[in-house]
């Protein structure tokens, strides 16, 4: 009996100990929301919260970074860089501990000082942790950033400027969906979102078409390709759109608004230029090819007959 | 007759027609998933779930679920997550290592090999990206400026931008190379590369990055080591950092 008792207490402390070696090492990092966007004047204090989950078993530090946009499609990189505007941001706390699947809430204050100068600012919360250093080898360490974007504004400045730098579908399409290729360039200073609208009209029978355009973030002196709903979830470059008649000779234009274009008071940013495009469904355009050369065939033989 | 021959034939003609252009027709209501008028909702994931339109705001409101929303304020307006259609998906990064990760006791000219997991969820609507640095090389830990140094290759072309060959024995160093589990976002998969080294002025580099939004990626780190018979015995160490970011 003893001796059982002796083996079973054995193969415990044996196998707690292999446990605790299978288990590795593990570093989880979760910011919610995945961006915040804030819109403000100089001298206004803003109060936010978001939401951070962790792994166990560690120190987690929360920092704030200026944003190093990396080119002109919006794309960013860490920087570890702190310019003045970094000191606006308080984060409470900045130091967090987690249990299992634990979330916590994170204080955000945000304070514009009064001499501000109107235009953006581009920052990142950074959630960061490292593994405990043993001086056995190398040491992991790891983080995750959201985009933190501030427009500071006043009585509407600066102003919205943005153009649509491209706009171009094929001349003649024979498939169903028409696609078209569109770009939206921020020349301004500040953050622009592409609310948009393509607008088709069928000159054959005057009926009008309209396609929403999602509304993406355009950073200050960049561009954007445009892209609709179907398009986002397709991961696809273009708008699409699916033509309802057999035929058409199509005029189309894209209207960028300041906001979104059913609301009240949205008004038009910049329009491009209006496209004239053919839409011939194929398979139209197959039955008529193959009537037509029946029909000449039925002439040949009659002809022949006669 | 011959009216009779020509009318069977006009028939004929008729059904071709209609044939082409109205079974193509009804067959292409798959492409009504891209009609102008469909809209994409989210499933009801939340305890509520819908798209939003008011006079002051447009967003997509996955109430439930705290943090998605915009807030007006006389003075100020905030978008959490504002817009993006994907918001349901958690931005998310993991990295995973083995407990082996710290090498066994290094022989001379056996090398060893380690891993790390890095996974990612991103809804971001232009991708993300995984960059890597290392604060510098492998460090004697009671000799400092005492290293082992990244791994050049077996052809000498090895960097922290360009990987290379590294397969014989007698090549020394410390490098990385990178395996794709899910998804096809590891930057490279053949070969090995240094690690950026901060200590030296480099930057941080890209390892794991897509365009798009992305469900699920996860990428295996494999790490590599191997000395010469001339390698100071003892500890050596440093801090290999991962950041993720999204591009919204």
């Amino acid at each position: 009996m003893i001796k059982k008792i002796l083996y079973l207490i054995i193969g415990i402390i044996f196998f707690s100990v292999n446990i605790s070696n299978i288990f590795g090492q593990e570093l989880n990092f979760q910011i919610y929301p995945t961006i915040l966007e804030v819109e403000s004047e100089p001298g206004q204090i803003i109060k936010h919260q978001f939401i951070v989950r962790g792994s166990g078993g560690g120190n987690y530090f929360l920092k704030i970074y200026s944003l190093e946009v990396t080119d002109k499609s919006g794309h960013f990189i860490s920087s570890k860089k702190a310019n003045d505007y970094v000191s606006w941001i308080t984060l409470n706390p900045t130091l967090l501990n987690f249990d299992a699947y634990e979330e916590k809430k994170v204080d955000i204050i945000i304070n514009i000082p009064e001499n501000t100068t109107l235009g953006d600012y581009y920052l990142t919360i950074a959630m960061e942790r490292e593994l405990e250093d043993k001086n056995e080898g190398p040491v992991l360490g790891g983080s995750l950033e959201i985009p933190l974007l501030i427009t500071v504004m006043k009585e509407g400045e600066p102003k919205l400027t943005g153009l649509i730098e491209q706009f171009k579908t094929q001349y003649i399409d024979f498939f169903n969906p028409v696609k078209f290729n569109i770009q939206i360039k921020n020349s301004g200073i500040r953050k622009l979102k592409s609310f948009g609208v393509l607008e088709i009209k069928n000159k054959l029978t005057n009926k009008t078409y309209s396609k929403e355009l999602i509304p993406q973030n355009v950073l200050a002196d960049s561009s954007r390709i445009a892209v609709d709903e179907e398009g986002f979830v397709q991961g696809n470059d273009y708008v699409s759109w699916v033509s309802p008649d057999f035929i058409g000779i199509y005029s189309a234009k894209v209207n960028l608004y300041d906001k979104f274009h059913s609301e009240e008071n949205a008004q038009i940013l910049t329009s491009s230029p209006e496209l004239t495009f053919i839409y011939l469904d194929f398979f139209l355009l197959i039955g008529i090819l193959l009537s037509l050369a029946l029909f000449i065939l039925l002439y040949l033989y009659r002809k022949l007959k006669l | 007759m011959k009216y009779k021959r020509i009318t069977v034939l006009n028939v004929f003609l008729l059904i071709t027609f209609f044939s082409c252009v109205l079974i193509p027709k009804l067959n292409s209501y798959a492409y009504e998933g891209v009609s102008e008028t469909k809209r994409i909702e989210w499933g009801n994931l939340n305890t509520f779930s819908e798209r939003k339109t008011s006079e002051t705001f447009y967003l997509v409101d996955t109430g439930g679920q705290l943090g998605i929303d915009v807030y007006t304020s006389a003075n100020y307006k905030i978008m959490a997550g504002f817009g993006f259609y994907y918001s349901l998906i958690p931005f998310t990064f993991q990295i995973d290592s083995e407990t082996s990760f710290n090498f066994l006791q290094l022989k001379p000219n056996h090398p060893q090999t380690a891993t790390s997991i890095l996974n990612v969820t991103s809804g971001a609507a232009h991708g993300y990206t995984v960059t890597v640095k290392q604060n510098h090389q492998l460090e004697k830990v009671d000799k400092p400026s005492t290293f082992i140094q990244d791994t050049i290759g077996d052809n000498s072309d090895i960097t922290h931008l360009q990987e290379g060959l590294w397969a014989s024995n007698t090549t020394h160093g410390f490098g990385y190379t990178l395996d794709n589990l899910v998804g096809t976002d590891a930057v490279f998969t053949t070969g090995y590369r240094q690690f950026a080294d901060e200590s030296n002025n480099e930057q941080p580099v890209i390892i794991v990055e897509n365009t798009g939004v992305t469900r699920t990626s996860s990428v295996r780190v494999g790490y590599k080591i191997n000395i010469g018979g001339s390698q100071e015995a003892g500890y050596y160490t440093s801090k290999i950092y991962y950041n993720c970011t999204g591009t919204f």
